[in-house]
């Protein structure tokens, strides 16, 4: 504690219980305690050395006022500040990743009616870091993912007793990426991870799609 | 002095102090420091709970030098708080004392 105003500052802190206004009467009483010890002559530092810790006024206030200040009220008081911040971010993450959204749904349709138009210009603009519309090179490698999982889900019964737990691998590195590709959207230049968020998730809804229609299958044999 | 002492019997000396003439907040601190060795850390808190109970009002008075200073001042209340503890003081040292044989 180097001066009163750090004194000030630490012992508002350590006032988090008691609302702002009086924390604002505790902090003008010190003020006002301050002062007169100026007046009569003592130096910042002593006046410092006289008044006890920040956490110990505010522990006396607790005590006297018969609030609890234990530490896990303490914890639970700042991880809510977290909670709320981290909130608040993802709610901002939220509203970009629905605009991105909107704008790539009009891409795709667009893309429908212009597909080959489309990858003629893609092929063209193969090295150039433009990018335009779609990539067709994904876009096959999404479908013969897509087919793939559909041929799996067909021979699934046959599989099913060997792979059942490379199964339960695929969802969670599925849930994985899809976290991922989430957090990482934020950063992203090239629209890659936009399109691992978008294909895992039609993936995801898919397999647990198989999944309900196989469990309803053995139920009613 | 013992300090579980000091607790009960501090704020029946803030009450009285108070009674005497409207003091402000470094007075009091002085006062029972030099009576009793307790710190402002203690005296304020006391001074809050007390003025949130209405047993005391608070007014600002400019000083002579510096900048306006906040006084108590004790209410009905207040008053009749003072007497009920004082009273209950009074019992309480007789029961111990004779108890101790003093």
């Amino acid at each position: 504690m180097n001066n009163f105003n750090s004194f000030l500052r630490n012992l508002e802190k350590n006032l988090y219980f008691f609302s702002g206004e009086e924390i604002e009467q505790i902090l003008l009483d010190y003020k006002e305690l301050y002062n007169v010890k100026l007046e009569s002559g003592k130096t910042e530092q002593e006046i410092l050395k006289e008044l006890d810790s920040p956490t110990q006024i505010a522990n006396n206030f607790a005590k006297e006022m018969n609030l609890k200040t234990s530490s896990v009220s303490k914890m639970f008081i700042n991880t809510k500040k977290t909670l709320k911040k981290y909130l608040n971010k993802s709610s901002k993450n939220y509203k970009k990743i629905k605009n991105n959204l909107k704008i790539k749904k009009q891409n795709v349709r667009y893309k429908g009616k212009n597909f080959i138009k489309n990858y003629k210009e893609n092929k063209e603009s193969k090295f150039t870091k433009e990018k335009k519309g779609g990539n067709f090179f994904f876009d096959v490698i999404k479908n013969i993912f897509y087919f793939f999982i559909f041929i799996c889900t067909l021979c699934f019964k046959f599989i099913r007793r060997i792979c059942s737990f490379a199964v339960w691998v695929s969802i969670v590195v599925l849930v994985l990426i899809y976290i991922l590709s989430f957090v990482f959207i934020e950063i992203d230049f090239y629209g890659f991870y936009y399109r691992l968020f978008e294909t895992t998730a039609i993936i995801g809804y898919i397999m647990c799609a198989t999944i309900i229609i196989l469990l309803l299958k053995d139920k009613s044999e | 002095m013992n300090k579980e002492f000091k607790k009960g019997v501090i704020e029946i000396c803030v009450l009285n102090f108070i009674k005497e003439e409207d003091r402000y907040g470094y007075q009091i601190v002085q006062e029972l420091d030099a009576k009793f060795k307790v710190k402002e850390s203690t005296i304020y808190p006391i001074l809050k709970r007390l003025h949130k109970d209405e047993l005391l009002s608070t007014y600002l008075k400019e000083s002579i030098s510096g900048p306006a200073r906040k006084y108590y001042k004790l209410t009905d209340k207040g008053e009749e708080k003072l007497e009920e503890l004082l009273h209950g003081w009074k019992d309480f040292v007789q029961i111990v004392n004779e108890y101790l044989g003093i």
